[in-house]
């Protein structure tokens, strides 16, 4: 049957690890459900590697890239828009 | 009238249940597997291409009861018909995957290189550009 409450889950989930030689890599993801009634969205994405070599654990973490430079984009419009706002504001009270 | 509300609750009972067998199967579009690609090996080279997955949908349904035959009084036949009942349902999804990082196990270590997309990128910044220009326009003419 449908749901009829929201539901919302936030996890993070690692794959099989990999083993190239001596390193053993496993790839971690994070995953965002949400659902209602008949509605759902599911959004899946890399977080980092784990990377398992001479015995030390590292994380290398994965950055979209391209989301973090879309986003400074939209901050920068933003901030610029404030200042010239607020510049304008200056102006006509003097 | 009892039996046709029966009849109604059978099917929207029915529907429900494929709609979320429907949704269920859509949400796993998104399964982990997704995300990671198959390990290539070329050379001393491991390649896993690292994505973003994102899927959604929802689905919906109506149904009708018509009214009975209505008699006039002091006549047998009946003045209107009764009308029928009916019903639809319908729904929508899709899902979609970028590549956002490439992962190279090789003899020096482990290295993560980014996927670049141009294309949003140009956009974003032709948006943002866009946006700017009107709204301080708009700001000049007050």
């Amino acid at each position: 049957m449908a749901r009829l409450t929201p539901v919302i889950d936030w996890q993070v989930t690692a794959a099989q690890p990999i083993v190239v030689g001596d390193t053993r890599v496993t790839l971690q993801s994070r995953t965002l459900v949400v659902g209602w009634s008949l509605l759902g969205v599911v959004w899946r994405h890399p977080t980092a590697a784990l990377v398992e070599a001479d015995g030390r654990v590292t994380r290398v973490p994965i950055h979209n890239v391209t989301r973090l430079i879309e986003l400074g984009l939209l901050g920068l419009g933003l901030v610029t828009l404030i200042v010239m706002a607020s510049i304008r504001r200056k102006e006509h009270v003097s | 009238m009892s039996d046709a509300l029966s009849n109604v609750a059978t099917i929207i009972g029915s529907r429900n249940e494929q709609s979320s067998e429907m949704l269920e199967k859509l949400l796993a579009a998104a399964q982990p597997g997704a995300v990671y690609s198959q390990p290539v090996v070329q050379g001393e080279y491991t390649v896993i291409t690292a994505s973003e997955v994102a899927a959604g949908g929802g689905f919906g349904f109506g149904m009708g009861i018509g009214t009975p035959a209505a008699a006039r009084p002091g006549e047998g036949a009946p003045a209107q018909q009764g009308n029928g009942d009916g019903g639809g349902a319908g729904g929508g999804g899709g899902s979609s995957g970028r590549p956002v990082a490439v992962i190279v196990i090789g003899p020096t270590g482990v290295e993560v290189k980014p996927v670049l997309d141009v294309t949003k990128i140009g956009l974003a910044a032709l948006t943002t550009w866009g946006a700017m220009v009107v709204t301080l326009r708009k700001m000049r003419q007050r």
